[in-house]
């Protein structure tokens, strides 16, 4: 039983826990993702709290509702570094992209232009001088 | 059948609490599960906060956990974008503009010297259309001395812009 209780606790703290997921199957009814999510935690839960004393069930219930802020700032904080991140890396794929698929072969262009001027030029002075 | 995922530790809670294997442990929870949709609100039996407490945390941490891969790429991706643009600044594109500066200023001298003999150059071929060329005559070399100075100047570019609405 402590056991279950200090496993529960650890569980509170997301860094704690391993990525692995598991699949279950929920009789099919016409649920949408999130609600069988919501299903799947609620019967898990309902499951554990059958173990618990009241007492463990109450001392928990606190420690979650305390967790649950740092949890949610947790998440609202991942959020806005991938949205950052992805941003960011956005504009600069846009920036490679502009420079290698525009930029750069223009510039080339430019460059054999301005060879073949250089060498007409040259050819008018010698010829004139 | 309608299927979810969540995560093995919280499985795990289920076989040191009940001891079932996961066929019975998977029909129990959904049927328990269920149950509790339906009731709606959560009452104040202590079990029943505990039950709807432990289950929106436990959604929370879902989140948080699977969106680490997507960090991760997220920093992998950015970290190779934003390398691929310091490269293409420091390593490419300096050699070539400067090569075009110098030949525009080789093109501009020897157009002087044509028409310093009474010659004039506009009717020599290839000519060039400049207002089209770029313009390379104010480029001072790369932008960027390491990547995270191009990382500064995009987190620069994202604070003026939110700033600005």
């Amino acid at each position: 039983m402590d056991q279950l209780v200090i496993e529960l606790r650890r569980l509170l703290v997301p860094d704690a826990v391993s990525a692995s997921m598991v699949e279950m199957a929920l009789p099919d009814r016409g649920m949408d993702d999130a609600t069988a999510l919501s299903v799947a935690y609620l019967g898990l839960y309902d499951l554990v709290a059958e173990a618990l004393s009241v007492e463990e069930a109450v001392a928990l219930r606190r420690s979650i509702e305390d967790a649950e802020g740092p949890l949610r700032f947790q998440l609202h904080e991942q959020r806005s570094d991938i949205e950052l991140l992805e941003r960011a890396a956005r504009m600069d794929d846009r920036e490679s992209e502009t420079t290698e698929g525009w930029m750069l072969p223009k510039l080339r262009a430019e460059i054999l232009r301005y060879r073949e001027r250089i060498e007409a030029l040259t050819r008018a002075l010698e010829e004139t001088g | 059948m309608t299927t979810t995922t969540v995560l093995a530790d919280d499985w795990a809670l289920l076989h040191s609490a009940t001891g079932l294997d996961d066929e019975a442990l998977a029909a129990e929870v959904a049927t328990r599960g269920a149950r509790h949709t339906d009731e709606g609100s959560h009452g104040s039996d202590p079990h029943d906060a505990f039950i709807h407490a432990a289950a929106a945390a436990a959604a929370y941490r879902l989140d948080i956990v699977a969106g680490r891969d997507r960090h991760r790429e997220a920093v992998e991706h950015g970290r190779a974008a934003n390398e691929r643009v310091v490269w293409l600044d420091r390593e490419v594109v300096p050699p070539l503009k400067e090569e075009a500066k110098a030949l525009r200023a080789e093109i501009r001298r020897l157009e002087t010297e044509l028409r310093s003999i009474d010659v004039d150059p506009s009717g020599i071929e290839p000519t060039i259309e400049w207002p089209t060329t770029l313009t390379v005559e104010d480029y001072g070399g790369s932008r960027y001395e390491t990547p995270a100075d191009r990382k500064r100047a995009v987190v620069s570019f994202f604070e003026r812009r939110d700033e600005d609405r």
